[in-house]
C-alpha cells in the first residue's frame, strides 16, 4: 500500500465523517470518499484489464477524484484525459502511454468512444458503492502515480510520468511547510492535466483538509473566488495571472480575512501582483512556489515578507530556495556552477526528479542525467541568478518555451501545427503580454482566412495553445541574418493588442 | 430594445470574439458548447457586452451567471435600471 493512500486511510477511520471534498455545493466526507474508489478500485480488479495505465476523463466531478484514488488502490497509474483538449491530441497521448481503460462520466462516454473502444470504458454511474472503510491489500511492483503531458517543440507532447517516491518527497515538504487539519479548507482551482492540481489535492488529503473545488469552466479566477468567498476557503493556491481577471472585475474591493495562505504558481510573480492581493487577503502569508512538472510540482519557495520588494528583479519576486528534498546548482554552457550574482541555467535534481520522458529517449538524454551518486538531475531550461539575499530569481527561459494560463506551451509546437495546416514554413508565433496576461500571436505567409485557420487550430491544440490572432502577411518580414523579423512584428502588429 | 434584438446583437458579440459567423447561441449555451471558451474569452465577452449594451458588468454579477440564457437576463435588467 502506498504511504500517501495510508495517511489518507487514517483520516477515513479516525475522522470517517469529516469533509473531504466540496465541489459545485455538494459535500464528501473521507468515508464516502474512499468508499467510491474502493468501489472503482474493485471494478477495475474485476474487469481484469492487461497491464497499462488508466485514463481519467477530466469531467471535474466527485468521482472523478475517487477514480484518482481507485487507480492507486488497484495498483495502477492514471493519466488525466483533459476534456478541453482536441481529440486528437488525446488520441496522441493514448496512443503513447498504454491507457487500457478510462474512467468517465455516463455523458461523457460519447467523447470516450472515440479515444478507446466502448468495451474499456468505465462510467462511474455503472459501479454500485457501498459503504467501505476497508484497505485493500494491492502490492503494485510498480511505483508509477501518474502521467502528464507536456508541449513538445516537435509537436509530440512530452509524457512525464511520476512515481509515488517522487510525489511522496514533495508531500514530505509539504506537511512541513504546509501543516493543515480537519478546520483547514484548501482551494483546487486547477485542471488535473495541470500537476499544480495534484499537489493542492494531495497536500490537503494527506493531512486530513477539505479540498474545494470551484467550476473550472468559464473565468476560473472568479469562480475560484466565489469558492473561496462561499467555503470560507483558507488556503489559496493561484496563478498570478488570476489578480487580472479579479481587478478587471472589480473584485478585489472584497476582504477576504479567513484566508491565511496564498501560494502564487505556474507563472512569474510580478511584486505588485502579490501587493495587489494583500489588499483582498489581509491576513495571508504569501509564497511565491516554482517547479517544472519534471521535478514533481515545486522545486523552489519563496515566502513572501518586508524585504521582498527590495529583492525583485524586473519587477518579478524571487523563487527562493530548494525545498526539503531538492539540490540545486546554477550553470553556464559548459555546465560549470556560476559565480553568485551571475546569470546561470538552473538544474535541479533529488528525489523528486522523474527519469525522463514516455518513448522519447533522445529528448530526455538532453535534459536528464545521473550522477556519480545516482541523483537524477534535470535541466530546467530556466535562466536565473542568486541575488544578494541568497535566493534566487527567475530571469527568462533559456528556449522558445512560455507560460500561458500556467501552462507550459513550446512556441515551436503551435508553429509547428500551424505550419501543418498552411502547408509551408512561412509561419511564426509570439507570444505578447496584455495588462499581464501571456497571450499567442500568429503570423503567417500568404493570402489566409483567419477564421478558418483558428478552427483548424481549435482541432489540433488545447484551447491555450491556440492563438488569440493570425495576422495574413504578404510577406513574413526578415532581418538582417536572414531570421523573421520578430522585433519588426511585435513592434508593428502587436504594440495596441 | 426588446429580448429578440438583444438576443441577435448578443450573438453578434459571440461571433466577433470567437472568429466564427457559425455560431449561434440558446439560452442554454455554456462554455462547454463552444471550442475555445476559456477564461480570456469569457472576459472579452463580458467586454464585448459592456460595449455593445453600454452597461457595466462586475465580478460578482459574473460569479452568478451559468449559461447565455443568464446573461440575457442580467443584460435586460440593466438596460431597464
Amino acid at each position: 500500500m502506498q504511504a500517501i493512500l495510508k495517511d489518507i486511510y487514517q483520516t477515513v477511520i479516525h475522522s470517517p465523517h469529516r469533509a473531504a471534498l466540496i465541489i459545485a455545493s455538494e459535500e464528501w466526507s473521507y468515508t464516502q470518499l474512499w468508499s467510491y474508489a474502493e468501489s472503482y478500485a474493485q471494478m477495475l480488479h474485476d474487469r481484469s484489464f492487461p497491464p497499462g495505465k488508466i485514463g481519467i476523463y477530466t469531467d471535474n466531478t466527485k468521482e472523478m477524484y475517487a477514480a484518482i484514488l481507485a487507480t492507486w488502490l488497484a495498483g495502477r497509474s492514471f493519466i488525466p484525459l483533459n476534456h478541453k483538449f482536441p481529440k486528437e491530441r488525446l488520441k496522441a497521448i493514448i496512443r503513447d502511454s498504454e491507457v487500457v481503460s478510462i474512467f468517465c462520466l455516463a455523458s461523457s462516454r460519447d467523447n470516450c468512444k472515440e479515444l478507446l473502444p466502448q468495451e474499456d470504458l468505465i462510467s462511474y454511474n455503472t459501479v454500485s458503492v457501498l459503504p467501505n472503510n476497508r484497505l485493500s491489500d494491492t502490492e503494485s511492483s510498480d511505483d508509477l502515480a501518474y502521467t502528464l503531458f507536456t508541449s513538445g517543440s516537435t509537436g509530440i507532447p512530452k509524457g512525464i510520468p511520476i512515481g509515488h517516491h517522487h510525489l511522496q518527497a514533495l508531500l514530505e515538504d509539504m506537511k512541513e511547510r504546509y501543516p493543515l487539519g480537519e478546520n483547514d479548507k484548501v482551494l483546487q482551482a486547477f485542471e488535473l492535466s495541470f500537476d499544480v492540481s495534484i499537489a493542492c489535492i494531495f497536500t490537503a488529503w494527506v493531512q486530513g483538509a477539505t479540498l474545494v473545488v470551484p467550476d473550472l469552466n468559464g473565468i476560473t479566477a472568479i469562480n475560484a473566488f466565489k469558492a473561496i468567498y462561499d467555503h470560507q476557503v483558507n488556503f489559496v493556491t493561484l496563478p498570478p495571472s488570476a489578480l487580472f481577471y479579479l481587478r478587471r472585475l472589480k473584485m478585489l474591493s472584497m476582504p477576504l480575512p479567513w484566508v491565511t495562505k496564498t501560494i502564487f504558481t505556474g507563472e512569474a510573480l510580478p511584486y505588485n501582483v502579490a501587493a495587489e492581493w494583500k489588499t483582498c487577503a489581509v491576513n495571508a502569508t504569501i509564497d511565491n512556489a516554482y517547479g517544472p512538472t519534471e521535478g514533481t510540482v515545486w522545486s523552489l519557495i519563496y515566502a513572501l515578507d518586508e524585504l521582498t520588494e527590495q529583492q525583485t528583479i524586473n519587477g518579478l519576486c524571487p523563487i527562493g530556495r530548494p525545498t526539503k528534498h531538492i539540490q540545486m546548482r546554477i550553470v553556464n554552457d559548459k555546465g560549470e556552477d556560476v559565480s553568485h550574482n551571475e546569470r546561470g541555467e538552473l538544474w535541479i535534481g533529488g528525489p523528486q526528479i522523474f527519469h525522463g520522458y514516455v518513448n522519447q529517449p533522445e529528448k530526455s538524454k538532453e535534459v536528464v542525467f545521473q550522477d556519480n551518486q545516482g541523483t537524477y538531475w534535470y535541466k530546467t531550461g530556466d535562466i536565473v541568478v542568486k541575488n544578494q539575499f541568497d535566493q534566487v530569481v527567475y530571469v527568462n527561459r533559456k528556449d522558445n518555451q512560455v507560460q500561458i494560463n500556467g501552462f507550459r506551451v513550446e512556441l515551436g509546437e503551435v508553429e509547428h501545427h500551424l505550419r501543418g495546416i498552411i502547408k509551408s514554413d512561412a509561419a511564426v508565433v509570439l507570444a505578447h503580454e496584455n495588462k499581464g496576461v501571456l497571450e499567442l500571436f500568429a503570423f503567417v505567409q500568404g493570402t489566409w482566412d483567419e477564421q478558418t485557420l483558428l478552427n483548424e487550430m481549435r482541432l489540433k491544440v488545447p484551447g491555450y495553445m491556440v492563438p488569440r490572432s493570425i495576422f495574413d502577411l504578404d510577406e513574413l518580414p526578415v532581418n538582417t541574418s536572414g531570421k523573421v523579423d520578430k522585433t519588426l512584428l511585435r513592434s508593428k502588429y502587436l504594440q495596441h493588442e | 430594445m426588446n429580448n429578440e434584438q438583444i438576443f441577435e446583437k448578443v450573438n453578434g458579440v459571440f461571433r466577433t470574439i470567437f472568429k466564427d459567423d457559425t455560431i449561434l447561441v440558446t439560452r442554454e449555451t455554456t462554455a462547454k458548447d463552444i471550442a475555445g471558451w476559456d477564461s480570456i474569452t469569457h472576459l472579452d465577452i463580458i467586454t464585448g457586452m459592456e460595449e455593445a449594451f453600454q452597461v457595466e458588468i462586475t465580478g460578482f454579477e459574473v460569479m452568478n451567471l451559468n449559461n447565455v440564457g443568464d446573461l440575457l437576463d442580467l443584460l435586460a435588467q440593466k438596460m431597464s435600471e
